[in-house]
């Protein structure tokens, strides 16, 4: 589980928007991800003003059927994923 | 001082030393560049006796061992070249072939055997771009170092694919930042097997050696594709994802399991059959 509460993309992290449900983030050091369409949602939202709380309670108003405790287990862990490749930090 | 002035990735580069062994192990790793067509832009002098080697007068080195220099030189002269040439291009760690005028990107981890690829490839006829270093322009054209390509050091030194094709053997010994003591044989193709104008990349494969997994080529989604190789890319430049991105949307990309040579070498040459 990720130790970053309020999540940051790092300086000149790349997007590419590929398809409609698939985007590629691809950072600086070499490191890429394919994101589906809510991860390509998450990692916008992760402009360090908000908590990874707060980002999955957006994520989860916006699905249809989801309860909220999973997606927040599904929001912390994909941050953690984000983290460990070097797309996001701890904002300042 | 002898020197040697040879063009690579648009950059005419000089090397100039005074020692016998370092101009030796430089012949050898340059052999298959062309030749500089303008006053060299990158000039490394190499001082043997001090171990200094300077870059347009700036030392960049100092105290080095004379069989630590070549291999240290040839390191230094990719830095440089990838860096001039990563403004507008995608700079990526590929091989590189071409056939009838159409180039297929060879890409993948060191070890995923993309110098073996080009050996196989070279010898049923294609032409030799790179084996390591490959720079794509925004026209979707690939430029590479064309290096010698190694061959085992267990090979015989008549081995097929020296028999079969021209060119020439030189050893490259070197010690290496280590300590260890490596050995290496370089063989550098004649021009008639190299191609070194821009060619149109056809066709852009994933290699993999995976002897647990079925052999033979698949299709990558362009997100895997560009996935792929972002992990490769060399250097940082300008509109190097833009090159990227159009390269995965216009040239089909595929994922090539490998077992064997002929095999995997059979199967490119339909992937730029088809391409």
């Amino acid at each position: 589980m990720t130790d970053v509460q309020r999540p940051t993309r790092v300086r000149n992290l790349a997007t590419r928007r590929i398809s409609d449900d698939e985007t590629v983030v691809m950072s600086e050091a070499g490191t890429a991800l394919i994101l589906n369409e809510v991860g390509a949602v998450i990692i916008d939202l992760c402009d360090g003003t908000r908590s990874v709380d707060e980002i999955a309670a957006i994520v989860c108003a916006s699905l249809a059927g989801a309860t909220e405790e999973r997606v927040r287990a599904d929001v912390r862990a994909f941050v953690s994923q984000l983290s460990a490749s070097g797309c996001i930090v701890e904002a300042p | 001082m002898n020197t040697i002035a040879k063009r690579a990735l648009d950059t005419d580069v000089s090397i100039a030393t005074d020692s016998a062994l370092v101009l030796a192990s430089v012949e050898s790793f340059v052999a298959t560049y062309p030749a500089a067509v303008s006053e060299p832009t990158v000039r490394y002098v190499v001082d043997s006796a001090r171990g200094i080697v300077t870059r347009n007068g700036e030392v960049l080195v100092s105290g080095f061992r004379q069989d630590a220099l070549a291999p240290f030189l040839e390191r230094e002269l990719y830095d440089s070249v990838c860096e001039r040439a990563a403004s507008p291009s995608f700079v990526v760690h590929a091989g590189a072939v071409v056939r009838d005028g159409r180039a297929v990107l060879l890409f993948g981890a060191s070890g995923a055997g993309k110098t073996t690829m080009c050996r196989g490839l070279v010898g049923r006829g294609a032409r030799y771009v790179t084996d390591e270093i490959a720079a794509i322009d925004v026209a979707l054209r690939v430029r590479g170092l064309p290096r010698p390509l190694a061959l085992a050091p267990e090979a015989p030194p008549d081995d097929s694919f020296a028999r079969t094709l021209r060119g020439r053997t030189s050893g490259y010994a070197f010690v290496a930042r280590d300590g260890t003591h490596v050995a290496a044989r370089l063989f550098a193709l004649d021009t008639e097997h190299i191609h070194d104008e821009p060619a149109p990349i056809a066709a852009v494969v994933h290699l993999r050696h995976a002897r647990e997994e079925a052999a033979g080529a698949r299709a990558l989604r362009a997100s895997e594709a560009l996935k792929l190789l972002w992990e490769q890319r060399l250097r940082a430049g300008a509109n190097e994802l833009d090159v990227a991105s159009a390269l995965v949307s216009r040239a089909p990309a595929f994922e090539l399991v490998t077992h064997d040579v002929d095999g995997a070498c059979l199967a490119v040459d339909a992937i730029i059959g088809h391409s």
